[in-house]
């Protein structure tokens, strides 16, 4: 009798908690809920311990969207990034699966958008009479293949890293030599990154001219193939790809790279970042590319001291004005969202709106990714090179789509094998190519 | 006639109740011997015995249920998914598809050529270390348990964090070795970190220092006890026969630690051959610098985790069960069989 007392007791507790937890629920769809998958943004205000900068928590973000759009509930699910099975992209596929969210920040929205899992944008685009595109050239830079139309417009870019050419005018000046200009050629870089290397005559320390994060030396490796004229391939009408590194520009590139290696430290290629005493004046690189909105903005906000001294050129490009890794960060709605046109509305607001823009800056120190984005963000305009920081991502190339695939990983080793000298350069782009044809020969038609 | 209390198992809560209901009702089945004959005693007391192993698998079924939740069951997955492959949006079976293009990719074999290389070189180095060590401790009179800690606490850290640390000291421009090189004059110093030859100074030179380092304290005490499990008697048959120190220790000592030694080789291949935290925190995906820290594990988390083929990872882990359980199976018919052997000619002698 106390065991059927007891085993009733049970699972009447377990009906009451399933109904409540069912209760509580609001599907998508109900009271204009508008679901948001964000991404590494932090969960409470809090004070950056090096700058003493405030930096808002996501609560900021969402109470700036209700205040310009009450007719929508937005809720918004911050994730970290995470590694391993916990990871961004894992967390992402699950909640995808489960169409737990409309809208998602999204860096491997191109794979979703092949596999018709995403909402072409181009559909609202057209239907949409207030629609402004403040994206300027970053929205054609976003389009990718999808099922149904080789350039299709799977996301909207929220905001975005930059890739430029930070150079030490103080080390420029102890040598004298000319400052680097706005657009750098690899001749220009090649000739200066020499003279600077050495002893410097007003310090007497040791000084190098250029720099690469080994680690990462890859995006470096792809915009100086661009500013050669390489081009990786290009994505076919039936969705597989087509990649050539082993062409004779990307072999010049290599040789190009191997060769300013030697100015250099000599543990670059262990490195994945800025070098020792980058952004202080016991910076000894004087030309330092790839770098990155993490490392630099945020100092130079803080500390106006170092605005002379830490100059920004643009990225290595192309003949047809593009070079370089692209780091946007990509909103994209799920086919699976029952509330799209609300989520549409969501989706230009938190992409494009200037309180937007300005949360993700401070917040994450990301740059604002339209035309206008220096307006909003008034510590990013008193910058000297603000032009440049803010108009970067409208020169970069569009995402590669291999770029976390194994022809990614399989151009890295043969890169750092032959800055490593293990490898001559033509042997490193062709086992790269090898590498790539294999995992080439595996892909399906979308 | 009813049985007296106590008759049945303490562990069988009604057994009297049973043979009373049975007595008061009077009726039998039809098979049902009468009571009180031999085959139903026995059958009242297979019962019993039922009844009172019942509680013990209550208590193993829980541990059990999670075994089989968290390690067979994705097992089992893990096998299954080895012979599909994405496409499009669901699965499709291919066969040995995965294993062939693991086979004939250029990643996997030199994933495991680094594999045994670090493995050996980690093994050659600490498992003599930490004999020697581990005798000299077994002199030591005062001391000896603080000692015991401190060589032990770098395995009890994380080897994510002991990786970081490494990063700190083996940079090849401003790290703690290098600098101190530097401070010394040594104007040419290894490149650690940024060199992938095979060498003293390279890349794979770097973490298996960091290896030995993190679980030198681990083979010690494993070897100390050892050490201390030798008969004494030995030690003084050997002192009265005037055996010299070597001889001691080449005739008594190391013949008896071989048990010690072959365990710690075989669980040492084992950690070897599944080596992954301190690598990935140092090389990365890919194995920075040229692959050269890029063990089968790391391989399988690239792969599996970095570029979202979990189908290939999954390939990967079967080959690399496969392997272990050849180098099991090897070592149970070579070096175990003959220690096993071995003892049991030696019980046979006594």
């Amino acid at each position: 009798m106390r065991r059927k007392i007891s085993v009733g007791l049970i699972a009447a507790s377990i009906l009451a908690v399933t109904s409540v937890g069912a209760s509580t629920a609001k599907p998508n769809g109900t009271q204009n809920v508008v679901k948001v998958m964000m991404i590494g943004y932090p969960d409470k205000d809090s004070t950056d311990p090096v700058t003493g900068a405030k930096v808002p928590g996501i609560g900021q973000l969402q109470s700036a969207f209700e205040k310009a759009n009450p007719s929508i509930n937005l809720q918004i699910i911050n994730i970290p990034w995470g590694s391993g099975a916990t990871s961004y992209s894992a967390k992402t596929d699950a909640m995808m699966k489960a169409g737990d969210a409309c809208l998602y920040e999204m860096p491997g929205a191109q794979d979703y958008g092949r596999q018709g899992q995403l909402v072409d944008l181009d559909s609202f685009i057209k239907s949409d009479k207030n629609f402004k595109n403040v994206w300027g050239a970053e929205l054609n830079s976003s389009r990718s293949w999808g099922p149904n139309n080789p350039k299709s417009l799977f996301y909207l870019p929220d905001n975005t890293g930059v890739r430029v050419i930070n150079w030490d005018a103080q080390i420029f000046k102890d040598y004298g030599v000319a400052p680097l200009s706005l657009h750098p050629t690899l001749q220009e870089i090649q000739q200066k990154a020499a003279k600077l290397t050495g002893t410097d005559p007003k310090t007497g320390q040791q000084t190098y001219g250029y720099w690469f994060q080994g680690k990462y030396a890859v995006w470096q490796f792809m915009a100086i193939g661009d500013a050669m004229g390489a081009s990786w391939g290009q994505t076919n009408p039936n969705g597989t790809l087509t990649i050539h590194f082993n062409t004779p520009q990307y072999v010049k590139a290599m040789k190009w790279f191997v060769m300013m290696s030697k100015y250099a430290p000599k543990g670059a290629l262990a490195s994945d970042t800025m070098p020792d005493g980058f952004m202080t004046n016991q910076n000894v690189v004087g030309i330092i590319p790839e770098g990155e909105q993490g490392y630099f903005i945020a100092p130079l906000v803080a500390n106006p001291g170092l605005r002379s001294r830490f100059r920004t050129s643009y990225n290595l490009h192309g003949p047809n004005g593009h070079g370089g890794v692209n780091t946007v960060s990509p909103l994209a709605m799920a086919q699976n969202c029952n509330n799209k046109p609300a989520a549409w509305t969501a989706l230009k607001w938190l992409a494009g709106s200037p309180q937007a823009e300005t949360y993700y800056f401070q917040a994450a120190g990301r740059v604002p990714v339209t035309i206008t984005g220096a307006l909003t963000t008034p510590g990013l305009s008193a910058l000297p090179d603000a032009k440049v920081i803010v108009g970067s991502p409208q020169h970069a190339d569009p995402v590669y789509p291999w770029a976390a695939d194994d022809p990614r990983w399989a151009l890295q080793s043969a890169l750092e094998a032959a800055l490593a000298g293990t490898a001559t350069p033509q042997q490193a782009l062709a086992q790269a190519q090898k590498k790539t044809n294999q995992w080439l020969a595996e892909q399906k038609p979308a | 006639m009813e049985p007296t209390a106590g008759t049945g198992s303490e562990l069988d809560p009604e057994p009297a109740a049973g043979a009373v209901s049975h007595l008061s009702s009077g009726a039998r089945a039809p098979n049902e011997a009468a009571p009180g004959l031999p085959f139903e005693r026995a059958r009242r007391g297979n019962r019993r015995r039922w009844r009172s192993e019942l509680v013990w698998y209550g208590f193993v079924g829980p541990p059990f249920a999670l075994l089989v939740l968290f390690v067979l069951y994705p097992t089992f997955q893990t096998f299954r998914q080895s012979f599909y492959q994405q496409v499009g949006t669901h699965q499709a079976f291919a066969g040995l598809t995965q294993f062939r293009q693991l086979f004939e990719g250029g990643d996997f074999f030199p994933a495991l050529k680094n594999t045994v290389i670090l493995g050996v070189a980690y093994l050659a180095i600490v498992i003599p270390l930490a004999v020697v060590l581990a005798s000299l401790l077994n002199r030591v009179r005062r001391g000896a348990t603080p000692l015991k800690v401190i060589y032990f606490m770098p395995q009890l850290t994380s080897s994510v964090a002991v990786a970081i640390i490494f990063y700190y000291i083996f940079e090849p421009d401003w790290g703690l070795f290098n600098g101190t090189l530097h401070r010394f004059g040594v104007s040419s110093t290894p490149l650690w970190l940024a060199d992938p030859r095979l060498g003293f100074t390279g890349s794979r030179a770097a973490v298996t220092i960091l290896a030995v380092w993190a679980g030198l304290g681990y083979f010690m005490l494993i070897v100390l006890a050892g050490l201390q499990a030798i008969p004494i008697d030995l030690y003084e048959a050997a002192a009265m026969d005037g055996a010299s120190s070597f001889l001691v220790w080449r005739s008594i000592t190391l013949p008896s630690l071989r048990p010690t030694l072959v365990f710690l080789i075989l669980t040492g291949a084992f950690d070897a051959m599944s080596r992954f935290g301190d690598l990935w925190t140092l090389g990365g995906p890919g194995g920075s610098p040229a692959g050269s820290l890029q063990s089968v594990v790391v391989l399988l988390f690239q792969t599996g985790f970095v570029s979202q083929d979990m189908n290939e990872a999954a390939a990967i882990a079967v080959v690399l069960f496969v392997l272990m359980l050849f180098v099991t199976y090897a070592s149970f018919k070579t070096i175990l069989a003959s220690e096993f052997g071995g003892r049991r000619r030696r019980r046979g002698a006594k």
